[in-house]
């Protein structure tokens, strides 16, 4: 590649043409006044290697966001009326407004649009608030210092509806199954079966699950306490480990090197 | 290779000889042996101890509740218990740590110090207080002021006297610390106002007890309401049937002396709806109650109902739907510590539309603290509002819609 000239070079590489000059000089006749020296252009030429246009530059002309004001000042708004669009916070949000996520201002009451500064708060920041009246000392904002903030109930009152309670629910609907699940005391009944996509049928999951209550076998609650029974079960399954290592050690002296169909237990030989 | 930095066995052996020689005189000063000595003790001590175990030294958790139902509630933290059993447990005298002697040495000398510096101070005030106002060039008034900045001293100096003592330190720590004492008043000040204080200043303000009932507060009482044996931080939401008694307070004074003071609960959002707006009702108001470091307890069911109740306990409720309401416990200290006229008072405090602003002024009260929590509307409401005879538990409140702007086309010549 070539690389743009942009130093001026040390020697001057025309050896011809500082022979004739220095001939030329010793000629002269105002050899006191200023010699004559190889003559460079002055200024170097940079040539364009940075892609004006394309992706590298990013797009510098893409269409306006719409920012700014949406409602001017003492303009009527209602609950969630957009105030201001901006990026970052130019304007915080004052009284009776919110902020979203991309710093939109907007407004929680209705009322009138109200852009202040509250230097109490903060001495820098501007808000835009909205007050709960038109006139009269309550429309001003901020309020003043230690005063009692001023709010709406916005709120009408009805009479309490009677809804039915949750226990009252679970007793009428579970009077429609053929089973009440997960109820404990209750004397399982058959399952019944269940209709499955292929149009076999199948007993349900939740019946499965009570098979055994459905059997009567009972379970004796874990007790972490029993370490007698801890014990026991550990060392039988020890064992149980250890018969099997010694079968799978006689098999393999035998040559067989296939291990398909072992089973941890040792159950199966 | 680099050489082994192992110190020769000629040097060890000529050290060992050294310590050897100086060791009888250190015997004669205290017992060496007594490390293992103690320890043994302590092994013996072991075999009663699951039976009689030592609230300074118990860190095995079956016993800790053991000891607490015995009414000796184990002390410190159960990692410093565990260290303590396990260490010889040699008084800080006899330590055998010579920096650590030498260190304590300076603190003693400080100490002494300050005590007498302490001394030269009372004799100075005991001057100043003797002395005649017309021989001041501000007179009395200069006198007084004079006076009220040695005493300052004089606190301060106390309390620098102590701050460097580890025992004194450690009895904080185990919550034995006298209140009585400026030493103690002063750590659980600075430990109030480390994290607990800034807490409470957060909620009343951002919750805007602050400006909506009392119009500015600067926390001087720490402020812990509990339920029964249910503590409530400042701000919680309290169920209506715990609320239904009256709660317990713990109003801790850090300055000495006592205080007279007021307590007014007071609720700033209760719903109108003619006016479309929010009215506030006292729940409970009492004067003349005394407060004072080691008597912080405040429990409002004991209050005496003649020279001290002026509105007796209104169990906090919420309207259904009606956004939560805010309890705020605001103390009030009573100007000279003179008590208010219950009679008198009586008569003025109404129940519904009570400000705290104009109980404030009517007699001469200063907030120095304030607390809050917060109730809405739950499933024993109604019970509780049937039982206190409080009529509108059937009412539910519910948002008003607001109408939308019309939809105005703005300039539609230039959309075309």
């Amino acid at each position: 590649m070539l690389q743009p000239r942009l130093y001026r070079p040390a020697v001057p590489s025309d050896s011809v043409v500082t022979s004739l000059l220095s001939s030329l000089n010793s000629l002269s006749l105002c050899s006191k006044q200023t010699r004559l020296q190889p003559t460079l252009p002055a200024t170097f030429v940079r040539h364009a290697s940075h892609a004006t246009q394309g992706r590298a530059n990013g797009p510098t002309d893409s269409a306006g966001r719409r920012l700014g004001a949406k409602k001017s000042a003492s303009e009527y708004v209602v609950p969630g009326n957009i105030i201001f669009k901006q990026r970052g916070t130019k304007w915080h949000p004052g009284e009776n407004v919110g902020i979203g996520k991309d710093h939109t201002i907007y407004a929680t009451e209705h009322g009138y649009v109200r852009y202040y500064r509250d230097p109490l708060k903060h001495p820098k920041r501007r808000y835009i608030g909205v007050a709960l009246e038109k006139e009269g000392p309550g429309s001003q904002l901020p309020y003043p210092p230690n005063a009692p903030s001023r709010r709406r109930l916005g709120m009408y009152a009805t009479t309490v509806r009677e809804t039915p309670s949750d226990k009252n629910f679970l007793e009428s609907h579970s009077s429609t199954y053929g089973y009440t699940p997960f109820k404990t005391g209750s004397t399982p009944t058959t399952p019944l079966p269940t209709i499955q996509r292929e149009g076999t049928y199948r007993e349900a999951n939740v019946s499965i699950g009570r098979a055994a209550e459905r059997k009567g076998v009972n379970i004796r609650p874990y007790d972490r306490q029993d370490r007698w029974l801890a014990w026991r079960k550990r060392s039988a399954r020890v064992k149980q480990g250890l018969e099997a290592k010694a079968a799978r050690a006689t098999r393999k002296s035998k040559g067989k090197k296939s291990n398909k169909g072992v089973k941890i237990g040792g159950n199966k030989r | 290779m680099a050489p082994s930095r192992a110190p020769s066995a000629l040097l060890l052996h000529s050290m060992r000889s050294l310590t050897i020689e100086k060791s009888p005189a250190a015997f004669a000063l205290r017992a060496f042996t007594s490390t293992s000595s103690t320890y043994e003790q302590a092994q013996v001590e072991r075999t009663s101890f699951y039976r009689n175990p030592d609230p300074e030294t118990v860190y095995h958790p079956r016993l800790e509740p053991r000891l607490a139902r015995a009414g000796r509630p184990p002390v410190g933290s159960r990692r410093r218990r565990m260290a303590l059993a396990q260490s010889p447990r040699i008084p800080f005298e006899q330590l055998p740590y010579q920096c650590f002697q030498e260190a304590r040495k300076i603190l003693i000398e400080d100490r002494e110090e300050k005590l007498r510096k302490i001394e030269i101070e009372r004799a100075r005030i005991a001057r100043v207080r003797e002395a005649d106002p017309s021989t001041f060039r501000g007179g009395e008034a200069f006198k007084q002021k004079r006076l009220a900045s040695m005493e300052a001293e004089l606190e301060r100096l106390k309390i620098l006297a102590d701050i460097n003592d580890p025992s004194v330190k450690r009895r904080f720590e185990d919550g034995k610390g006298d209140m009585n004492k400026p030493i103690y008043r002063y750590l659980a000040e600075r430990k109030w106002r480390e994290y607990p204080r800034k807490v409470l200043v957060q909620r009343i303000t951002q919750m805007k007890v602050v400006p909506d009932v009392v119009p500015n507060v600067d926390p001087i009482l720490d402020v812990k309401i509990a339920f029964g044996k249910k503590a409530v931080a400042p701000g919680d939401f309290v169920a209506s049937d715990i609320s239904e008694k009256p709660c317990q307070l713990t109003l801790q004074a850090f300055n000495r002396g006592e205080k007279l003071v007021t307590i007014a609960v007071v609720d700033p959002d209760v719903p109108n709806l003619e006016t479309d707006s929010f009215d506030s009702r006292c729940h409970y108001l009492a004067s003349n109650i005394t407060i004072s470091p080691t008597k912080p307890l405040v429990d409002l069911t004991r209050l005496s109902p003649d020279s001290q109740v002026l509105l007796p306990w209104l169990p906090p409720h919420a309207q259904k739907g009606s956004p939560y309401h805010r309890l705020s416990i605001v103390i009030l200290q009573q100007k000279d510590n003179i008590p208010i006229d219950v009679e008198v008072a009586r008569q003025k405090a109404q129940r519904d539309g009570f400000t705290v602003r104009s109980f404030m002024s009517r007699h001469l009260l200063t907030p120095i603290s304030a607390s809050l929590f917060r109730t809405k509307w739950d499933d024993s409401t109604a019970a509780v509002m049937e039982r206190a005879g409080l009529a509108g538990a059937d009412i539910e409140l519910k948002r008003k819609k607001v109408e939308p702007l019309p939809y105005k086309r703005r300039n539609p010549s230039s959309f075309r």
